[in-house]
């Protein structure tokens, strides 16, 4: 299962993971509504912050690809432009919701 | 600075997240002397009431950020000899580079596995031992 090399990799018993999976995922989905917001109202501050938190989240968790996808979208973003943050934010649900089952 | 595994360590980071993953790798380095703030108005107040020993501080944070919490640490008469390492995705050498300027202590990089946080926790160690 692929949890458990994560966990491995994050020195976290599985047991340990997974709970903070559920926690990232809790966490995540209401980042992601956050950046989701700020992109449509074109606040590019409040892009900046929620993408960064879902870059930290999901850096500690080691779940590279959404550390990616908001790591360009912050990038972006710092540099004044939300060109394919919309795109990016769709991914990362699909990624979020791949967890989510992952974990049922 | 107390080594022991008793010493009290202040976690400031806005994800809880990050949070979460900092006490949990210290309580695997038997190290469980933790209180947390989500921002440097609460992180003061954890301070004020005293007894910290070690500061591990996010960088990017909404309101005030790591690094003017730093320069405001450095510069309080009762703090300013807590030593204070930043845990941050901020990799650019300018950043560092101000962070050392501003006084830090020491310098983690996001993202770390347990490994590397550990060894880099050790390394204040003993550079405070040396102290």
């Amino acid at each position: 299962m692929i949890f458990k090399e994560l966990a491995k990799n994050t020195g976290l018993d599985e047991d340990e993971f997974l709970e903070m999976v559920e926690l990232f995922l809790e966490v995540g989905s209401s980042d992601l509504n956050k950046l989701q917001t700020a992109i449509d109202e074109e606040n590019v501050q409040e892009v900046i912050e929620a993408a960064h938190s879902i870059t930290g989240a999901s850096g500690n968790m080691g779940f590279m690809e959404i550390f990616e996808l908001a790591k360009g979208v912050e990038v972006k973003a710092r540099e004044d432009s939300l060109d394919g943050a919309a795109e990016a934010v769709k991914s990362i649900k699909e990624k979020l919701d791949l967890i989510a089952e992952t974990l049922r | 600075m107390a080594t022991d595994k008793n010493i009290k360590i202040l976690i400031v980071d806005d994800s809880l997240i990050a949070r979460r993953f900092i006490r949990v790798y210290l309580g695997k380095m038997q190290i469980t002397n933790v209180v947390e703030a989500p921002n440097v108005r609460t992180a003061f107040k954890e301070l004020n009431k005293g007894g910290i020993d070690l500061i591990l501080s996010d960088w990017s944070m909404p309101g005030t950020s790591g690094l003017a919490f730093l320069k405001t640490v450095r510069n309080d008469e009762n703090f300013k000899n807590i030593p204070f390492v930043m845990v941050t995705a901020e990799g650019l050498k300018g950043s560092i580079a101000e962070a050392f300027n501003a006084g830090v202590t020491h310098y983690i990089l996001k993202p770390y596995t347990y490994e590397t946080f550990r060894k880099e926790i050790e390394t204040v160690f003993k550079n405070e031992r040396r102290r």
